[in-house]
């Protein structure tokens, strides 16, 4: 086997970095939602209770920093190493979704909205807050499931790098 | 007001998609000045009824909007029955332009 070139590796540690943000989410993903009870009720007591927002704030910035690197490094460096054009997100986005790894460019950037929610309106209003947390619970699992495809496809299309992957979610 | 009629016609579609033919959509903020360039197209929804799972449509309404309007940036605002009328929203039904 040949020695992955520049350019592959570039691709293969941006796979690494989405493996450990995609752990990291999963991690967080399991205290809010498998550990707790996320209702109203516990939205509504956020303002008091320091440690669970601190459990909320891990969780929402794992979930903005994989969906950046996801958007913004790795699908343009997956891009490249097939010898398609980077183009700009939205448009990468579409090719992705021709390409079969990601279901819906439509839904993506709507995850990217709920995100934004939660970041500027922060515990405005908390009826929208935990519509925002429902909705960000079902979109963190169909980001592992990009990062899934995303890895089959480059050990399908580029088998000699599949020993340098990291595992799958 | 710095939108095309073809802008404006797409804006229009798609919130009557998401939130139905029943609300009223009108734009606000920089966009509405002439002397500026570029800038967020900022977008108010009002219904006299209550709206459910607002942030979804919300969220999808500007994720459609970029798909289809070349990637602007969208900053969507939603005042139903349940919003209560805060001085943000009264300033914006100041200005606001129904599209």
């Amino acid at each position: 086997m040949n020695l992955p070139s520049r350019n592959y590796q570039k691709l293969i540690t941006s796979f690494e970095i989405a493996e450990k943000e995609a752990r990291h989410l999963r991690y967080s993903w399991n205290q809010l939602f498998k550990q707790r009870n996320v209702d109203l009720n516990w939205v509504e007591r956020l303002d008091e209770e320091p440690d669970e927002a601190v459990v909320l704030e891990a969780f929402v910035s794992r979930f903005s920093r994989l969906q950046d690197h996801i958007a913004g490094r790795l699908i343009p460096t997956w891009l490249e190493s097939l010898a398609e054009q980077p183009s700009s997100q939205i448009e990468n986005l579409n090719k992705a979704e021709k390409l079969g790894v990601v279901d819906s460019a439509q839904d993506w950037l709507t995850a990217g909205q709920i995100r934004n929610y939660l970041v500027h309106e922060y515990l405005q209003d908390p009826k929208s807050m935990l519509e925002a947390l429902q909705l960000t619970r079902e979109a963190s699992l169909s980001f592992f499931a990009v990062y899934n495809a995303l890895r089959e496809y480059t050990a399908k299309a580029l088998p000699d790098l599949a020993p340098s992957l990291p595992a799958n979610l | 007001m710095r939108l095309t009629s073809q802008q404006i016609q797409t804006i229009k579609t798609l919130v009557s998609e998401v939130f139905g033919a029943e609300v009223r959509v009108h734009l606000f903020g920089s966009r509405l000045d002439d002397s500026k360039k570029g800038g967020d197209i900022d977008l108010l929804i009002q219904s006299d009824q209550v709206i459910d799972h607002k942030l979804r449509k919300t969220a999808s309404l500007a994720a459609r909007l970029q798909l289809s309007l070349d990637e602007q940036k969208f900053d969507v605002v939603v005042k139903d029955a349940q919003t209560a009328d805060t001085p943000f929203y009264q300033e914006v039904s100041r200005t606001a332009a129904l599209l």
